[in-house]
């Protein structure tokens, strides 16, 4: 299916030309990084040049070189995701870093020269890593000749790169709800209903979200430290909700306005007596706290400190 | 009617300057309103018999020390202790709630709460719960939220509370 996606592909862009990106991978890694072959328009292809190099490629790769794997990406969608990424390089770095691999290798062709160019990039922000590696006199027509030349790149390049970065260290996301029975997913991927235990995540940059029929649904970007994070979501009623209450409350203030409004009376106005009561009881708070001294306690109930472990 | 003003404007005067000279730092506010049914099941304001005011510290965290149930008021309507499990449970006796919830239009009261620990103990945000009791039956709990720690003065953490679905007919 995937040679079949690419011919496609290749056959689309066949008239103006194809280079391949190809993502290589250390087996340090606790992911093996995939490989991803994709023809994307440049200079002066031809169709049948493109499609010897469809040909050698993939048959070149899903090897360990030294002590790297290069394996393959077969998701169409990230196949889509690279391409649209054209030149920018933090899409690229960011579709290599999605795709597990430490780095990649965007492999671009020369036809006229015929050479063939590979270009180690950095996951996550898909610079360049040193200059290219150029294969020249490349034998286009000649598939098992090519995947041997390609191979051969590959092998120098794979013992040239550096260490991959450590994969993030896991850590803990807490997420609590101000109403029972949400549904959580975390990257898209449902975690389960709150209330939750920490659930164990990667450090770095995530997107929750929170949703409960009835409710708004709660979308934000996370980023995570080693320490991990703890988080409220607020989940508020959807507007229908909320007008409603809305009515509710707004009936219940006008019935207390006709009520207030049927007397005349100050002394039988509420708030002149709310008034009234509030400043006896400050007077007498005030009192009490001055002949107490003037400690400068909070009122309300104390709550123990927390011993450090 | 001058009568009544000048009596105001007095006292308030008096209570306003009095107050001033040894006024502590507001508490937290933990402000505990029953579900009228725009988040899930109501809960009534008669159904309510005690209000549990519950932190629980992070795992990471050291546990709050045993503490017998003690009574935090003169009346003995406020109850503290500190479980075997380490959670700091506060509770609330139908009197307290009586005399202190606001009931005019559903269920709401606000628990004031203040702690003395350090700001550089660096402990973990504890979890706060807070459950409506019936008898001897939770009907209604809250879903476990985070307080800042220490628990910060002047602030409110509101918590909406519905009815436990098993407890449908005891919360009208």
């Amino acid at each position: 299916m995937l040679r079949a996606m690419l011919h496609d592909v290749t056959s689309r862009f066949s008239r103006l030309g194809a280079f391949a990106l190809t993502l290589i991978s250390s087996a340090a890694l606790a992911q093996p990084g995939p490989v991803v072959v994709i023809p994307v328009p440049s200079q002066g292809v031809t169709e049948a040049i493109a499609n010897a190099i469809m040909e050698a490629v993939p048959n070149g790769l899903g090897q360990v070189v030294e002590d790297r794997e290069v394996v393959g990406v077969t998701d169409p969608e990230r196949v889509g995701a690279i391409i649209a990424c054209a030149d920018n390089e933090p899409c690229l770095g960011e579709q290599i870093r999605l795709s597990g691999g430490a780095f990649g290798i965007l492999v671009s062709m020369g036809v006229e020269a015929s050479t063939i160019a590979l270009q180690p990039r950095v996951a996550g922000n898909g610079s360049a890593l040193g200059e290219p590696t150029v294969v020249a006199e490349v034998t286009l027509d000649d598939a098992t000749a090519l995947q041997g030349q390609l191979s051969e790149a590959f092998a120098t390049i794979a013992t040239q790169l550096p260490a991959p970065p450590p994969p993030p260290a896991p850590t803990t996301l807490l997420v609590a709800t101000n109403i029972d029975g949400a549904n959580v997913s975390i990257d898209g991927e449902v975690i389960g209903q709150t209330p939750l235990p920490p659930v164990e995540v990667s450090a770095g940059g995530h997107t929750l979200s929170v949703t409960r029929p009835g409710f708004l649904p709660y979308n934000r970007a996370l980023e995570i430290s080693e320490e991990g994070l703890r988080t409220n979501v607020e989940l508020e009623p959807d507007p229908e909700f909320a007008s409603r209450l809305a009515e509710e409350d707004r009936a219940a203030a006008e019935q207390f306005i006709v009520a207030d409004e049927e007397s005349d009376s100050i002394l039988e106005k509420w708030w002149f007596w709310t008034a009234v009561g509030v400043v006896v009881v400050g007077a007498a708070i005030g009192i009490g706290v001055a002949a107490s001294g003037g400690e400068s306690t909070p009122e309300g109930f104390e709550v123990p400190s927390i011993p450090l472990p | 009617m001058r009568f009544f003003s000048n009596t105001l404007l007095f006292a308030s005067l008096f209570a306003t300057l009095s107050g001033c000279a040894s006024e502590g730092p507001p508490p937290h506010i933990v402000r505990v309103i029953a579900d009228d049914g725009t988040m899930a099941l109501p809960v009534a304001a008669s159904a309510i018999e005690e209000v549990e005011v519950i932190i629980v510290p992070d795992p990471a965290d050291g546990d709050f020390v045993r503490m017998d149930p003690m009574m935090l008021d003169d009346d003995g309507l406020v109850e503290a202790r500190v479980t075997a499990a380490g959670e700091w449970v506060l509770k609330l006796s139908r009197a307290y709630l009586d005399a202190n919830a606001d009931t005019t239009n559903g269920f709401r009261i606000d628990v004031p709460l203040f702690t003395n620990q350090s700001h550089e103990d660096q402990v973990r945000d504890p979890t706060l719960r807070v459950n409506f009791v019936q008898g001897t039956e939770r009907i209604g709990q809250s879903s476990p939220r985070f307080v800042p720690w220490p628990l910060v003065g002047g602030e409110v953490t509101t918590v909406v509370i519905s009815c436990d679905p098993s407890f449908e007919a005891e919360c009208q």
